[in-house]
């Protein structure tokens, strides 16, 4: 009989668990239907920054946290913080930052060091203008081998040394020497001559847009060469440097000086008081209500993000599920900026693999592709369906490159090319593991190209993966994916970077259609050594090359991003502190910060 | 497992209203799984096929009981064939942890010695790894899709059912009959597998059974991870990450496939512990008598 009692007691606990759980689902579902702003745990989420083709794996990144003193100022009041009443903007970033060496960074933490570096110029592509930097005015001659840049006479590194033409030589032959990161960018420079303390003359081995690599978003900064002395290293070339910025130590001259580096978790940034902008009139990249600490919090969630800026525990986001985009234009609490991005995504296709070899199924698949489609399924709408290869906003952008979506035109041409049943065989179309804009794109390729008879299996990969297997593909295309779904976004603005990146015969590591046609390298090298010269000419032939590929479809370019910003409504400007030519940078110097 | 066995596990459930549940549950989640290609209503939907632009993010109707999801695909569709998957998973993992694990554990039991020792330390090596982090490393390395998930589930399962044969295979071993079979010359082989095997089996029938659920939801565990089945395949724990990024606008895409983890893995357990209970001797007495509880 006693046993009779305990088991009734487990059966009734059992029932009970059981009732518990599903009242608390039950809950759970009504609460988010309910209300929109719902509370989230944390996941992955996609993080276009991360899966990337910039190779940051190049960069010596050993991100070292600093035994830094200050104290987290995390604190969620916003805009405000205790000591001194100074004004807090706390910027939520998707992705870890990587190391903080001005030479070598070639990833994530290009999002702060603009703030606390400064560059020769500043290029807003939007306009296809330049901002002064440190420059104040700059001239090439000599058939653009020859470029003078006069730098100004009041800026200061926050070590309290004046910037001078000795100091951009340094910086830049330090970024040279070193090799890594974006240091290619400064390839067509032969030699730098220090004119005089304010004047600085590169001497380049070919024509070459100096102005627009002295703009890079990467491998472009310029330092104090007295971080050697503080280093104790011989030189500047000594990994001690390295060392030393890595530390959590600057040596900009920028409106913001780092005073917390700890990568995985918030960098923080105080306002340099001294800088020469604040004092500037007219200057385009100041604003007298600044921010006087400017906070990168690691948040690695984008429904995290969301749901932080509308507590006003961040008051910028980095990233917010696009799905929710429309809805937080409608809220009082926050702004929604939307901004081109010079990020693109374009679907590789193995140009030596049969049949994809055969021009005609290539352009069948082009054909067959609804790009309206997978813009508003992928990206909600928040993309541009692409035209060629180079982004709109940029120069060198044509509009009539889109292919059209045609399933007749695509039956004709695969029948023409003797596929009038489809292709027997099934293609491997790979994208990166946990990025869903990549697989939305990829389920709809999949469900479109079935409707002209070709089969695709879709496979997600890591990037490491399915880059060295698209790699092995200049050995062995046949064990090479078919189709290979892959974002580009440029070092410095040219179409170069796109165009030789991924088309030319040359470039072993991205152009993962194995695409070679002489023609077209030819016309390249020739366009980018016009573009300091003869622009008009540059953008004829760099309309050529992508007509070309338009015909010759090693790649097909899906659609280009549209960077979408979430801030409290508090900060002002926030539009003018974005800028495509630096992916995720908020320049917080040109920021407005109500009350 | 003998027929009286399967009784006593009838009456065991027949006595008890949760054991019962377990068991409708289980019943259900078979036929679904059997039958899914047959019953669901939007077949090309549920195989992720085709997306529909102008049905996306609808909220559960009569025309879509789950909703639909960000391709416009009906959730109810992808739900039910789901189950197809997470009931070839289940089979798929315990199957071949069975077959890795039986023969080793058999052989390490009878042999004993040194081939036994060996065998038997290789397979405590296996034990342990935490179980789901081995699970997880072997199908970031083989790489995704159903068989791959499989096999790297399998992998960190079998040592479990060789531990169970081993002692039993250990205690059965020195019964007087198997010294007859071995006297009359009967192979090694024979005694193993037709003398001592069928009698080992039981305690790892039930272990089995138990474990179709927890190899459902570490499926869906690693496929909610990234690194199980691929998409469009509508496993239960790929659709909860799918609908994840819209769970703000859509909370039926995660909702219903979680719940159908839920409901499945709870079944499994309550009929294992149904049938744990039949295993229990003195239980079995009462209920062979026939006296009530």
């Amino acid at each position: 009989m006693r046993r009779t009692s305990v088991k009734g007691l487990s059966k009734t606990a059992g029932i009970v668990i059981a009732v518990i759980i599903i009242i608390i689902i039950v809950a759970i579902g009504a609460y988010y239907a309910a209300q929109k702003p719902a509370p989230a745990t944390t996941t992955t989420s996609p993080s276009p920054t991360t899966s990337s083709p910039s190779p940051s794996p190049t960069t010596t990144s050993s991100p070292t946290t600093t035994s830094s003193p200050s104290p987290t100022t995390s604190s969620p009041s916003p805009t405000t913080t205790a000591p001194g009443k100074k004004t807090l903007v706390i910027y939520a970033s998707l992705s870890e930052m990587t190391s903080a060496d001005p030479s070598t960074e070639f990833s994530n933490s290009i999002l702060w060091m603009p703030l606390v570096y400064e560059p020769l110029l500043w290029y807003d592509p939007l306009q296809d203008k330049f901002i002064p930097g440190l420059a104040v005015s700059w001239e090439s001659s000599n058939n653009g081998t020859v470029w003078t840049f006069h730098l100004r006479k009041n800026a200061v590194f926050h070590d309290g040394t004046p910037v001078t033409a000795e100091a951009v030589k340094e910086s830049i032959e330090r970024t040279i020497a070193l090799g890594q990161g974006a240091a290619f960018i400064w390839d067509p420079v032969d030699h730098i001559e220090v004119v005089d303390n304010y004047t600085i003359k590169f001497y380049l081995k070919y024509p070459a847009a100096l102005d627009k690599i002295a703009a890079s978003s990467y491998g472009a900064w310029i330092f104090s060469p007295k971080v050697v002395e503080y280093a104790g290293a011989k030189n500047l070339t000594d990994p001690k440097v390295a060392d030393w910025f890595n530390a959590g130590h600057d040596a900009g001259s920028g409106p913001y000086k780092l005073v917390k580096w700890d990568p995985e978790n918030e960098v923080i940034l105080e306002k340099n008081p001294d800088w020469w902008g604040w004092k500037e009139p007219n200057y385009p990249l100041a604003s007298p209500n600044a921010p006087d600490v400017f906070v990168v919090k690691i948040v690695k969630d984008s429904v995290t993000q969301e749901r932080l800026v509308l507590s006003g525990d961040i008051h910028i986001a980095e990233y917010v599920p696009l799905e929710d985009v429309d809805n937080l234009k409608h809220n009082p609490k926050v702004q929604v900026v939307i901004k081109p991005s010079f990020q693109n995504l374009l679907m590789l296709i193995n140009t030596k693999k049969p049949p994809l070899d055969n021009v005609l199924v290539r352009r069948a698949i082009a054909h067959a592709i609804p790009y309206e489609d997978i813009v508003k399924i992928a990206r909600n709408g928040l993309a541009q369906v692409a035209s060629g290869p180079i982004p709109h906003g940029m120069w060198g952008h044509f509009d009539n490159l889109t292919y059209e979506y045609n399933l007749t035109l695509a039956k004709q041409l695969l029948a023409q090319a003797g596929f009038p049943n489809g292709i027997n065989r099934t293609l491997l179309l790979t994208y990166t593991a946990g990025d869903i804009y990549e697989k939305r794109t990829a389920e709809v390729i999949k469900a479109s190209l079935a409707k002209i008879g070709i089969n695709v299996e879709i496979r997600p990969m890591s990037w490491e993966e399915q880059w060295s297997l698209a790699k092995s593909g200049w050995e062995n295309p046949e064990a090479a994916q078919d189709l290979f779904i892959f974002y580009w976004w440029p070092t410095y603005i040219t179409p170069f970077d796109f165009l030789y990146n991924m088309f030319s015969s040359e470039s072993k590591l991205f152009n993962l259609c194995y695409y070679e046609n002489p023609q077209f390298d030819k016309l390249i090298e020739k366009a980018v050594t016009l573009e300091a010269t003869d622009r008009a000419k540059a953008l004829r032939l760099y309309y050529q090359a992508q007509k070309i590929l338009y015909d010759d479809v090693p790649a097909i370019p899906l659609w280009d991003m549209l960077d979408v910003r979430v801030a409290v409504k508090s900060i002002g400007n926030l539009d003018k502190a974005i800028n495509p030519a630096y992916p995720t940078v908020i320049f917080a110097q040109v920021l407005e910060v109500k009350g | 497992m003998i027929p009286e066995d399967i009784r006593v596990i009838f009456k065991l459930i027949k006595t008890n209203p949760v054991s019962m549940a377990g068991l409708v549950i289980v019943a259900a989640f078979l036929v679904v799984g059997l039958l899914a290609p047959f019953i669901t209503p939007y077949p090309q939907d549920a195989w992720g096929d085709v997306y529909h632009l102008d049905q996306r993010y609808q909220p559960p109707s009569w025309a879509h009981p789950f909703g639909t999801d960000e391709m416009g695909r009906d959730m109810f569709s992808r739900v039910i064939l789901g189950a197809r998957f997470s009931l070839i998973i289940a089979v798929g993992v315990v199957g071949l942890a069975l077959i890795i694990g039986i023969p080793i554990g058999l052989i390490a039991g009878y042999l004993g010695g040194k081939i036994g020792t060996t065998l038997m330390r290789i397979t405590d090596m296996f034990l342990a790894f935490p179980p789901l982090l081995l699970a997880i490393a072997l199908a970031a390395t083989i790489g995704r899709g159903l068989t791959n998930t499989i096999i790297a589930l399998a992998i960190s399962w079998w040592p479990w059912y060789t531990r169970l044969i081993y002692v039993q295979v250990n205690s059965i071993k020195t019964l007087p009959y198997v010294d007859a079979a071995r006297i009359v010359g009967v192979h090694p082989l024979a005694i193993m597998f037709r003398h001592i095997l069928p009698n080992a089996l039981t305690p790892v029938t039930v272990q089995a059974a138990l474990d179709m659920g927890s190899a459902i939801l570490e499926a869906a565990g690693l496929s909610f991870l990234g690194v199980g089945v691929t998409p469009p395949t509508p496993e239960w724990g790929l659709l909860v990450t799918e609908g994840w990024s819209s769970i703000n606008i859509a909370w039926w895409i995660s909702l219903f496939p979680g719940l159908a983890i839920l409901i499945t893995v709870l079944g499994f357990n309550l009929l294992a512990d149904a049938v744990r209970e039949a295993g229990d001797p003195r239980l079995r007495r009462i209920l062979i008598v026939g006296r009530k509880l």
